[in-house]
């Protein structure tokens, strides 16, 4: 049950920070207190398989800059996409609350762009 | 400096600045070029905007904003209903984003839309159930 088509597009291998406004059922701020964050990015042609992840346990890459508001940060760093581009990628947030309950809120496109200057 | 062009103001700058800092490698001197046409009144707006961006994208670092939503699931016999309500509530972001609303700016009006097509969608299951027959 998630938010779908939250696509976006970078230049591998550049340092990128995904802005991410979550929310419950009802429209409202996601509370973010107790629970932990997930993000992957893999490829389109085998989404089961996570190229990059990052969490927001041990603050590995995703920080909850307000978990009352639900506002979260994820950060990719140049060394994460540097080898990546020429196919399609999938990317998905997940949030797993206080009690292990792991429920995906958000999925998208990632168009991974090449460049001449890294 | 409107046309960016690199190699020239790269040679122009080892003429006139001679003795300051020189950009090293092409990507810094674009850098510099982008900031200088953010700066000088001279540069078209549309100049100035397109500059802005490519420094924003490459120094704040941050390309892409994004919106999840958490629809509960607590009892596999809602999966069909939550599905929809999850479809509905994204349909309701992709057009807010369609008619210019900024997820990050204003998810205010983000959430206002997504309110809407909840209550609209709890309204239609009511009105479906208040169609059953008694004794059925």
């Amino acid at each position: 049950m998630a938010i779908k088509n939250q696509n976006f597009e970078m230049y591998a291998g550049n340092d990128v920070e995904l802005d991410i406004t979550l929310l419950d059922e009802d429209g409202g701020p996601l509370d973010l207190t107790d629970a932990t964050v997930r993000w992957a990015l893999s490829s389109a042609y085998d989404p089961s398989a996570a190229l990059v992840t990052k969490t927001s346990d041990g603050m590995s890459g995703i920080l909850i800059t307000d978990a009352e508001q639900g506002l979260v940060i994820v950060t990719l760093l140049r060394d994460d996409t540097e080898d990546f581009g020429g196919q399609p990628y999938v990317h998905e947030v997940a949030v797993i609350d206080s009690g292990g309950a792991e429920t995906t809120v958000l999925t998208g496109a990632v168009t991974i762009l090449k460049t001449a200057l890294q | 400096m409107i046309n960016l062009d690199v190699t020239g103001v790269r040679r122009l700058w080892r003429i006139v600045s001679p003795g300051t800092p020189q950009p090293e490698t092409d990507e810094e001197a674009l850098h510099a070029l982008h900031l200088a046409r953010t700066k000088a009144r001279f540069v078209p707006a549309k100049y100035r905007e397109y500059s802005q961006a490519w420094l924003d994208e490459r120094e704040r670092k941050i390309v892409a904003h994004a919106v999840g939503v958490a629809v509960g699931m607590e009892s596999t016999k809602y999966i069909e209903a939550n599905m929809e309500m999850a479809f509905e509530m994204s349909e309701a972001v992709a057009t807010a984003h369609k008619d210019g609303v900024p997820l990050k700016e204003d998810a205010v009006e983000v959430t206002r839309r997504m309110r809407l097509v909840r209550a609209a969608l709890k309204a239609k299951r009511a009105a479906v159930r208040g169609f059953r027959l008694h004794g059925n």
